[in-house]
């Protein structure tokens, strides 16, 4: 073995590093120190609140889509600024997450792997862990307007989130509100033609708001979702003022297909409608009231169809292309209604009923082209 | 902290750096990385430096926290492998030819753990308790790490340079 200490012992030395960065070292040291008492004082603060207001303070903060007036702070958790003059191709924003570095790129349109008609995102910077750790996500093009001025795509990598939001023309700059009260301003820039802004939030400090700013002074703001993972989820941009439910989330239904359990959660809430079919979750801009309708099917099981329900629907009767019928129950979640069931290998469906609880049909429809086939 | 002990840590840091840098290699088989590594390591040690100071073994004190420093961007890093993609684009350079040699390949061929093993085992002369202290895990994962990493450097580094 001592010859092997010799061996490692010459590898390693093969290895020259440059000059110790120490005033790099003690700069950080101090920010981690400063972190250290500002969380100290952080968890006094917090309790001294929860006493003197109580929960529902809390509560309080969670209604309507009111942005927060801009706030400076000393240690922000997140900054975002656009790239700057000389900045590599293809970046769209950049600054620091918790004292560390990070960069947001997307590739240029048909090259480097990047499929064809998609844009690819990727999150570089010792901010996602280790440096030039990436993960990297494609969406086909999407085209936001003055009603959905940013539509944002969110991926996880090294311990963040990221989120890339497509902008439209009409925005000036977006604010982004995190739960630990840090404010982002996000300024767009044009990157291989596209409108972008783009920004990482720790998986531990959640988006509570953005707010899109437009040209003609007014403001849309969207609360999103957040799923399991961290990832926010922007479903609906609301003015200031209006209306939106409380969050709520339950099973529509469950079962078993083919051997395998499927089963279909929904969250409602100020982000419109988000239905988890355990493999994909896809965030609809539907608000009450909600009529009766298929909205899609399970991308885990493709038999699972589901749909939303009008207050008065009691059941749903689905009549099959070989003339047999099965009849579907609704769910309640969040002052809505919805349904999903699932069709066996060679089931199609050819139309659907609704009823109500006296058995009265009060909706119905065809099904062109079965969404299981 | 005071201009004195600002000056002692700056001491501390420029006579260590060369080792500090060198176990971040070991232990992560890239060279970016393990500047990085260090002188996060260095960071801590600066926002803990009246305890690293205070230590019967300051140097062995920075060791640990390197070591736990690279525990902790492994765990990170497993977050962005266990997800799909492609990159685009490369952020950073990767480590030149001559950066290499055949152990250090064999070595970063290794995974993490087991790459730790020896480096702290058989570089660092630890003994099997103090590297399971360092790694958080028992004498038995040592054991079984370090021969399974044994037969694996073995096996492909070219036979001579590895007896």
């Amino acid at each position: 073995m001592t010859e092997l200490r010799e061996s490692l012992d010459q590898a390693l030395r093969e290895m020259i590093p440059g000059d110790p960065p120490v005033d790099q070292a003690i700069s950080r040291g101090k920010a981690m120190r400063a972190r250290r008492r500002a969380a100290a004082a952080a968890s006094v603060t917090a309790v001294a609140l929860l006493v003197a207001f109580g929960y529902p303070a809390l509560k309080h903060m969670q209604a309507g889509p009111v942005p927060r007036p801009p706030v400076q702070h000393k240690q922000p958790t997140v900054t975002d600024v656009p790239p700057g003059p000389g900045a590599r191709a293809g970046v769209i924003a950049g600054g620091l997450m918790r004292g560390e570095s990070w960069q947001v790129v997307t590739g240029k349109p048909g090259t480097n792997g990047t499929p064809k008609g998609q844009a690819c995102f990727g999150a570089f910077g010792p901010a996602f862990g280790a440096g030039g750790q990436s993960n990297t996500q494609c969406t086909p093009p999407s085209s936001p307007d003055a009603a959905y001025p940013v539509l944002f795509i969110g991926f996880t990598t090294g311990g963040a989130s990221v989120n890339v939001g497509q902008v439209d023309a009409s925005v000036q700059y977006v604010f982004v509100d995190l739960a630990d009260g840090t404010q982002l301003k996000l300024i767009p820039v044009t990157v291989y033609g596209t409108r972008y802004v783009a920004f990482p939030t720790p998986l531990t400090v959640p988006v509570d708001s953005a707010s899109a700013y437009l040209d003609n002074g007014q403001y849309l703001t969207a609360i999103p979702y957040t799923t399991p993972e961290g990832i926010a989820v922007f479903g609906r941009w609301l003015p200031p003022g209006q209306w939106s439910p409380a969050p709520a989330t339950g099973l529509v239904a469950s079962g078993m297909a083919d051997g395998t359990k499927w089963a279909v959660y929904v969250h409602t809430g100020p982000w419109g409608t988000c239905i988890d079919d355990s493999a994909t979750l896809a965030c609809l801009p539907l608000a009450p009231p909600l009529g009766t309708q298929l909205i899609g099917t399970a991308s885990s099981h493709q038999g699972v169809i589901y749909g939303s329900a009008a207050a008065d629907v009691s059941y749903i009767r689905v009549t099959l292309t070989g003339g047999g019928t099965l009849r579907v129950s609704v769910t309640a979640v969040g002052g809505q209604q919805f349904f999903a069931f699932y069709l066996g290998k060679g089931q199609t469906m050819r139309t659907w009923t609704a009823y109500d609880a006296a058995g009265k049909q009060v909706a119905s429809g065809t099904v062109p082209a079965s969404p299981a086939s | 902290m005071s201009a004195e002990s600002d000056e002692e840590f700056r001491q501390f840091m420029r006579g260590r750096w060369p080792a500090m840098v060198r176990l971040a290699y070991g232990l992560t088989g890239d060279a970016g990385h393990a500047e990085d590594v260090a002188q996060a390591a260095f960071a801590r040690a600066y926002a803990s430096w009246s305890r690293v100071r205070r230590a019967d073994d300051p140097e062995a004190y920075l060791r640990r926290i390197v070591i736990n420093e690279n525990r902790r961007r492994f765990r990170k890093q497993r977050v962005a492998e266990a997800l799909p993609g492609t990159l685009p684009e490369r952020g950073a350079a990767l480590p030149g030819p001559e950066e290499r040699s055949a152990l250090i390949d064999a070595l970063r061929a290794l995974a993490p753990r087991q790459r730790a093993v020896v480096v702290l085992r058989y570089w660092l002369d630890m003994s099997e308790a103090e590297t399971a202290a360092a790694l958080n895990c028992s004498v038995g994962t040592v054991k079984s790490q370090a021969s399974r990493a044994l037969a694996t450097l073995r096996g492909k580094v070219v036979e001579g340079e590895l007896r």
